[in-house]
């Protein structure tokens, strides 16, 4: 029984195959293809010369292209495996992102609906004005006729909230200013 | 001119309070207060000053017939 090793080269690498002669009773002779793992790639057959016998290099010639086609054929297989394998992991992958991105969706308006429930902070430069300014200033901003609370006029002059009590308490006595009877 | 209150243990009681301080606390919830909503609760401190709002509104002069 003839066994041999050949180097193949296919898609730029090389790989290794066995090949044995099988018992064949007619001039066919009948040759079988392994990896060397011992996995089968093939089986040929391949008829004697006249004399009787199979030139050693037809042989690996032969050899050489079979195991180059069937390591071919098996590595387009591999390949192809692969490529389904790696466009099912690809399609979960979309999944799974489009999920994440579902979630980051939510908790950033979850986020948005917090800060907007939240009360903004924001500063008031307090002013240091006498109290004779302070008062003409809260005149000027009721005549726009507008309703305010004690603390509207605290913020939008930047004043003292027990100075604007005084102030709107006084324009109340003196008549200038009233309770406005629909908000109460 | 309105009362100031200023003794210990004096209260406020309103719809609409306006405070002001040099210090105020962490605003925190109370749940399960007999609101539907539960209640917030904070402390003031330092030169404290709480005063009940009033709508208010200038008088307009009344044209005599």
């Amino acid at each position: 029984m003839v066994k041999e090793k050949f180097g193949v080269s296919t898609h730029g690498k090389s790989e290794l195959a066995s090949i044995r002669a099988l018992f064949s009773p007619a001039q066919t002779q009948r040759y079988r293809i392994d990896t060397l793992a011992g996995d089968p790639i093939m089986e040929f057959g391949m008829q004697a010369e006249p004399t009787g016998t199979i030139s050693e290099e037809a042989l690996r010639l032969t050899v050489l292209l079979a195991c180059s086609g069937a390591i071919s054929a098996q590595r387009d297989w591999r390949e192809s495996s692969l490529i389904s394998q790696l466009d099912a992991e690809n399609t979960s992958l979309r999944v799974e992102n489009r999920l994440l991105q579902q979630r980051l969706e939510m908790i950033e308006q979850r986020l948005a609906n917090l800060e907007a429930s939240m009360p903004k902070e924001h500063v008031v430069m307090l002013r240091e004005i006498t109290e004779q300014q302070a008062r003409q200033e809260i005149r000027q901003l009721f005549a726009g006729g507008e309703t305010l609370y004690y603390s509207d006029i605290a913020e939008r002059l930047g004043l003292r909230l027990d100075l604007v009590v005084r102030i709107c308490q006084e324009l109340q006595d003196a008549g200038e200013i009233e309770v406005d009877g629909k908000r109460v | 001119m309105a009362k100031e209150y200023n003794d210990a243990g004096d209260a406020l009681r309103g719809e609409r309070i306006a405070v002001e301080a040099r210090d105020i606390d962490k605003i925190r919830y109370k749940e399960g207060g007999s609101g539907k909503h539960g209640i917030q609760f904070t402390k003031l401190r330092d030169s404290a000053y709480c005063v009940i709002e009033i709508p208010l509104k200038a008088v307009r002069e009344r044209k005599s017939k």
